[in-house]
């Protein structure tokens, strides 16, 4: 008995070793794979078309869709920002998700909106609209206020309400670079294949100074939680969806930031209102769709139009964004099953699909368990110190080379943040973040597995601070 | 077994370590290189701008040629290629600019690297030709068609755009075929760049246009004259193809119509009638926009038929387009009214309130012809039993005639009452 115990535990021991090595193995590719890409595309930048498609009236119209749900403190600049588009012809859209702080009311008096009577096609189902408020001096914003039903569902009262060919989804918590819109249609504008969705690069909010609703000066937060997720973006952003993007497998583009193609969206039925992380689901819909159709179609991420965000400075607050993510991936990996190991569907069902399942979805698991059982391996006895250091410094060496990888990535194309001290204290972070930070966030995907196993799949609210002016 | 293990984990163990080290050193010896190069070429693009404005102004940069003449990898060489590029977009600037760039030597340098098989550094060159305006360089540029990389191709069909000469657009339209067929460029890419050319391109892209029997690129060639300035010439192509077979093409051709200064409008505007009961949802959309444009009113009932049409699209530019012919069309949207289909009522009132056309009903309710007073009071009190009646209760709130306030709460009263 004992024997087949020591048997296990070992063989999880290696497991565990494996896993890590393909994971590691996977982040290196990408990495490298986006250190070309990047590079090739800021060169690229130097003569793109975006000056002359900023300025053309061939540039397709864009709604600009703003769920907001108690967003008092954050919607105003959020709306400004969208409205300063450096873009031909587009239109803001602010959808009030039945809020019950004084987010309706704050954009009546900021804007000086009036209820007007506007027909509201119910194209893709939503709970009903409660009315719409406009105001002729700002003719390309429309507010529209209706009963509580989710973010994926304001996005679908906003789709409903567009009258123009392509819509972004912008939170209601972000600030968008002026050319950010024009930058992301550029791509559309340029493939001779159909390009269906293209999303941007998410940067935090957090500590950077805000006037009339365009970025004044940048700064970083005093909060140790922001400035780990600042880290944490540049690596997602810059290395992790720059790389599955050159493989075009993009699975994931962020909801708050991404422009898409409102016919294709329709044709899949809009966003699932019934899932807690609608962006993914949607962008596996919309390849499932194509491929199952066989239509040719491209999803892009694009490094450099940016958009800021507001994330969460405390640990309740970050946990519970966290945990909604990751039960928004399971969501999406089981009502998509089908997909897996699928050959119908070609990288997509036999690559990444089986990817995100083994690494992203059940990767807490291993990586809890790990944390777990290689100590407790070594404390019994039966991992020897060296191995078991050896393994320590290695996922703690691997960790600082993604992070610092991450910084140096961002040095290297946008550099957004200016200073010698923003430079040192992201490089410290990033170092930082190996010890605590991203144990607890694999913690929260865990809670989320746990959570999604025992029925509790509800949205968990993540209050805003409001930006700094 | 175990040592090898053991030695391959301790290797990459130093490795990683290594790795970070060259990153961190990286990241900061690319921090303080940056810093040290741009300083440095912000002073030179600082000296250069104010010596180079002084000389053009007093007519004297020829004589002085040799002191800006550096070498292609110098911070001196990018510094002046910034400073005029700058000064070219400046109309006072662009022509003696555009000599400098020749004599130089910036435009032989970029031409000899469009020779290079680096897509990247290729589409550089194009994009840095264009910006020059180099026309000499058209030839060239247009050769660049034959690399067959559609990245390289849309960087040139930009940059002729913006040297912009006849020379550069005829480049453009010999090769669109081709280029459409092979995929080589997007449509989109095509007509923006045409659209560059402005106004003095009409004519040739007309002469193309009547020669070329492509449908796809009819269609592109009729949506940018429909973005350029209304012509006389631009009005008979248009006219020409509104009996196409392609519906795109119709719509198009439409689309170009519908911009037409009802001041210049010097041809039957009845042609463009018939195809209001086009089959296709959106010729009968853009021909109802260019009549309502054009205030052609003897297409006002057929444009009324319109205020039912199965596509919701179309509906709400009939309602739109009959909101121009002012009084005239209370008639039509009356009749459309009293309809029994809901959808189509509430297109009307949509369009009617959002164009603003309400705010002349409302006035008509003091009208002194009883007629169009009656009417209008009529539509107003159909739209507050489709809940279309906010801007009644803001005028109750904010209007000034007490005489309409009044004839408002009777309509009020009466749909209560009912």
């Amino acid at each position: 008995m004992k024997g087949i115990l020591i048997f296990l535990v070992l063989g999880f021991n290696y497991y565990v070793g494996f896993y890590y090595g393909i994971v590691n193995l996977m982040y290196s590719v990408l990495l490298t794979t986006s250190l070309f890409v990047i590079l090739r595309h800021l060169k690229r930048i130097k003569y793109s078309a975006v000056k002359d498609f900023s300025y053309s009236p061939e540039t397709p119209p864009v709604s600009i869709l703003i769920p907001a749900y108690n967003e008092k403190n954050v919607i105003i600049q959020t709306v400004k920002s969208a409205l300063l588009m450096n873009y031909p012809i587009f239109d803001v859209i602010v959808i009030n998700d039945g809020s019950n702080d004084e987010t309706l009311e704050t954009l009546i008096n900021a804007f000086k909106l009036n209820k007007i009577d506007v027909i509201y096609r119910n194209i893709i189902r939503t709970a009903p609209v409660r009315g719409f408020y406009y105001n002729s001096e700002f003719p390309n914003l429309l507010v529209i206020d209706k009963e509580k039903g989710g973010k994926a569902d304001a996005l679908n009262c906003g789709i409903n309400a567009s009258k123009n060919p392509y819509f972004c989804s912008v939170d209601s918590d972000s600030i968008l670079e002026r050319d950010a819109l024009i930058r992301l249609m550029t791509p559309v504008m340029e493939s001779t294949i159909p390009v269906i969705a293209c999303g941007g690069v998410v940067r935090i909010l957090n500590g950077i100074e805000i006037k009339d609703g365009a970025v004044k000066d940048i700064k970083l937060p005093k909060s140790n939680l922001a400035l780990f997720q600042i880290v944490e973006y540049l690596r997602a952003f810059l290395f992790g969806r720059v790389g599955w993007d050159a493989m075009n497998a993009i699975l994931i583009l962020s909801g708050t930031f991404s422009l898409f193609n409102k016919a294709t969206v329709v044709a899949v039925g809009g966003y699932n209102i019934k899932h807690v992380s609608e962006d993914m689901e949607m962008i596996i819909k919309l390849h499932r769709y194509h491929k199952k159709l066989k239509k040719p179609y491209k999803i892009k991420f694009i490094s450099d139009p940016i958009c800021w965000s507001e994330v969460p400075e405390h640990f309740e607050m970050l946990g519970k964004q966290r945990r909604r993510w990751h039960m928004g991936l399971i969501q999406s990996i089981i009502e998509h099953k089908a997909l897996l190991f699928n050959p119908k569907y070609g990288n997509l069902g036999m690559f990444i699909f089986p990817y995100y399942l083994f690494f992203e979805m059940l990767g807490p698991i291993v990586e809890l368990s790990g944390y777990i059982f290689v100590p407790l391996s070594y404390i019994f006895g039966l991992l020897s110190f060296n191995y078991f250091l050896i393994f320590l410094i290695l996922a703690i060496l691997y960790g600082v080379f993604l992070s610092t990888a991450g910084v140096f990535l961002e040095e290297l194309t946008y550099k957004r943040y200016p200073r010698w001290s923003h430079l040192f204290k992201l490089l410290t972070y990033g170092i930082l973040e190996n010890f605590g930070y991203r144990q607890i966030n694999s913690f929260w995907r865990f809670q989320a597995i746990i959570r999604y196993i025992f029925g509790r799949r509800n949205w968990e609210y993540i209050e805003k601070k409001g930006h700094s002016s | 077994m175990h040592e090898t293990l053991r030695l391959a984990l301790i290797s990459i163990i130093i490795s990683i370590a290594i790795f970070i080290c060259v990153i961190l050193f990286s990241t900061i010896f690319r921090r303080v290189l940056h810093n040290w190069k741009y300083r440095r070429l912000d002073r030179y693009r600082d000296f250069y701008r104010e010596k180079l404005n002084d000389l053009i102004d007093s007519g004297k940069v020829s004589h002085q040629l040799n002191d800006f003449i550096s070498l292609p990898s110098s911070t001196k060489f990018q510094a002046i290629e910034d400073t005029l590029l700058d000064l070219i977009n400046d109309d006072r600037y662009k022509e003696s600019v555009k000599g400098l760039l020749e004599r130089l030597g910036y435009i032989p340098f970029y031409e000899k690297r469009l020779k290079s098989n680096n897509n990247i550094t290729r589409a550089s060159a194009i994009d840095k030709l264009g910006r020059m305006l180099s026309e000499t360089s058209t030839n060239k540029l247009v050769d660049t068609f034959r690399t067959k990389n559609a990245e390289t191709i849309s960087v040139a069909v930009r940059s002729l755009s913006k040297i912009g000469s006849t020379k550069a657009l005829k480049g453009i339209l010999e090769h669109l075929p081709h280029l459409l067929k092979e995929s080589l460029i997007s449509q989109k890419t095509v007509e923006a760049s045409l659209t560059n050319f402005g106004v003095s391109a009409i004519p040739t892209i007309i002469e193309y246009g009547r020669k070329n029997d492509d449908t796809m690129i009819t269609a592109s060639l009729l949506d940018v004259l429909s973005n350029l300035p209304f012509t006389k010439v631009s009005c008979s192509f248009a006219i020409d193809h509104l009996k196409n077979k392609d519906a795109e093409i119709r719509a198009k051709a439409l689309k170009v119509l519908s911009q037409a200064d009802i001041s210049l409008i010097d041809f039957d505007q009845n042609l463009l009638v018939p195809l209001l009961e086009d089959t296709i949802w959106f010729v009968r959309l853009h021909a109802a926009k260019a009549l309502g444009n054009m205030r052609y009113k003897k297409a006002a009932d057929t444009l009324g038929g319109l205020l039912l049409d199965e596509n919701w699209q179309v509906r709400d530019t009939a309602a739109m387009a009959l909101t121009k012919f002012e009084d005239d069309s209370i008639d039509i949207f009356l009749k459309a009214l009293k309809f029994k289909d809901r959808y189509a009522k509430e297109s009307i009132c949509e369009e009617i309130e959002k164009t603003d056309f309400i705010s002349r009903l409302i006035t008509n309710l003091i009208s002194k012809d009883p007629k169009t007073y009656e009417k209008s009071k009529e539509i107003l009190h159909i739209m507050y039993s489709l809940n279309f009646s906010t801007p009644l209760a803001e005028y109750l709130k904010k209007g000034g005639d007490d005489k309409i306030k009044k004839e408002i709460h009777l309509i009020l009263n009466k749909e209560t009452k009912t």
